[in-house]
């Protein structure tokens, strides 16, 4: 039972997945082959929407935008749901009231601005937390003992 | 104004427009098919505009709460929740320290269920005596210096590590505060921020506020369920096992933890299941083995790209894992 739940969320990232999906993170690479260490061909950006081909153990087989070219990205880097705010307005063709509202225009920062106000929680730290950032290239060579990453 | 009591013809009615719902799927909304059913329910008098109106309520609560977060919203909820737990324990200001813990943290999220995250995965240790480890929802893990100090290799930090991971991962964190508020939350976060007045973030940010410190009082008092705690387990060790890590450091490290028969435990000993039943879960459920070369996340380093040709051998990479565990060791 345990396990199941892992192999069942396994299970939906290896499912067929739609035409189109729409980046959910912040910022993701679009890469030469579904490696983390293959060259990068594209950034691409919150709320994009990209072609999407295949999918396999956790990356995406995509359409660079913009371009003929084809790539690899994580697989959990992209939703199925519509989050591109070039969207709202489209209710009539399917997208919903909440996905429209998901383009967001800054909402959870309005709401951490005013949390913070409230509550007088420090953020500093977590702030100095998000400035460790390190590349994929960096963090396989490191993994594997790589003493000058 | 006197309203008409709920029959029990309008309960059947409404799991008949949960079936309907289920059998129209493929097409139809839970809200569209509840918005049908309601304006033929009206029309033949079963139900009046009253409650009628309750039903598409309870329909789009459904679907609020069926939706979930999105990573964004993840990430500002994981946000607070770390500041507030940055609020009762003091950080441990080493960026060798933190930069060695990300490094490493960092690498095994490449390995995890779910690589890319809003923000990616962050890592600070704790100036704290208490064994303990915080995952919050968004991706930001908090290891206190107490845990850190029951760890005896880089093998065993990477479990410590992939367990937290794991929980971020596999979405533990929002999975353990009470429905009611994820629905809410959920619910609030879809507000146009473009239309939103200062009294709806207000009244929002009251809601977002209680949601952080029920997850906060979870992570550092309760912990995280049993079950959750077993899944973790599994999903580090087959982290570390992707990552050319030992698997059995996990079982190594939990053998050595505080069990909840030591007095005036704290940390682990209470926000953790009993180490024999952690080890218990894990040999029941043996490691699968691990796709070869690497297959999932990260192919083989071509030759001409390898950062270093030292690394190349496993036996002396473990030897260079051993030597800079020793000199980071220092400041545990």
């Amino acid at each position: 039972m345990i396990g199941a739940g892992i192999s069942s969320l396994q299970a939906q990232a290896s499912a067929k997945t739609p035409g189109t999906m729409t980046v959910q993170v912040a910022k993701s690479q679009i890469r030469d082959a579904p490696s983390v260490i293959a060259p990068v061909l594209a950034l691409v950006e919150y709320r994009t929407r990209v072609i999407v081909y295949e999918s396999k153990d956790g990356w995406a087989k995509v359409q660079v935008p913009g371009s003929t070219r084809l790539g690899y990205m994580f697989l959990s880097a992209l939703t199925e749901k519509n989050i591109s705010a070039s969207d709202a307005g489209k209710a009539a063709s399917g997208v919903s009231t909440t996905e429209i509202a998901l383009a967001g225009k800054g909402f959870s920062d309005a709401v951490e601005q005013s949390y913070r106000k409230a509550s007088h929680v420090d953020y500093s730290w977590v702030d100095v937390m998000e400035h460790y950032e390190y590349s994929p290239e960096t963090l396989v060579g490191f993994l594997s003992g790589d003493m000058q990453q | 104004m006197k309203r008409k009591i709920l029959s029990p013809a309008f309960f059947s009615l409404l799991a008949m427009g949960i079936i309907v719902f289920a059998s129209l799927s493929s097409c139809l909304t839970l809200s569209e098919s509840m918005d049908m059913l309601a304006s033929q329910a009206v029309s033949q008098g079963l139900l009046d505009r009253y409650q009628a109106v309750m039903l598409k309520t309870a329909a789009k609560a459904a679907v609020e709460a069926s939706r979930g977060l999105t990573p964004e919203e993840e990430y500002y909820v994981g946000r607070a929740v770390a500041a507030n737990i940055l609020s009762n324990y003091p950080p441990y200001n080493r960026p060798e320290l933190n930069a060695y813990i990300n490094k490493i943290g960092q690498g095994l999220a490449l390995y995890s269920f779910r690589p890319a995250i809003f923000m990616g995965y962050h890592f600070m240790v704790l100036d704290s005596e208490e064994i303990n480890a915080f995952a919050s929802p968004g991706g930001h893990i908090l290891v206190t210096r107490g845990l850190l100090r029951k760890v005896q290799s880089e093998d065993e930090l990477a479990a410590v590590l992939a367990h937290e991971i794991a929980h971020v991962a596999l979405k533990h964190g929002l999975a353990s505060v009470q429905g009611a508020r994820v629905t809410q939350i959920a619910a609030e976060f879809a507000i146009d921020a473009g239309k939103a007045t200062g009294g709806e973030i207000a009244a929002f940010t009251s809601s977002f506020g209680d949601s952080i410190s029920e997850l906060a009082k979870i992570l550092i008092l309760s912990g995280y369920s049993q079950t959750y705690e077993f899944q973790a387990d599994l999903e580090a060790r087959r982290i570390i096992a992707a990552a050319g890590y030992d698997p059995n450091a996990l079982a190594c490290l939990i053998s050595r933890l505080p069990s909840h028969d030591d007095k005036g435990g704290s940390g682990f000993a209470v926000t953790h299941p009993d180490p024999a039943s952690r080890l218990d879960a894990l040999d029941k459920q043996p490691l699968e083995p691990i796709k070869e070369p690497a297959a999932r996340k990260v192919w083989p380093i071509p030759r001409q790209e390898k950062p270093n040709e030292r690394a190349a051998d496993p036996v002396l990479a473990s030897f260079i894992r051993a030597d800079r565990f020793a000199a980071i060791k220092v400041y545990f």
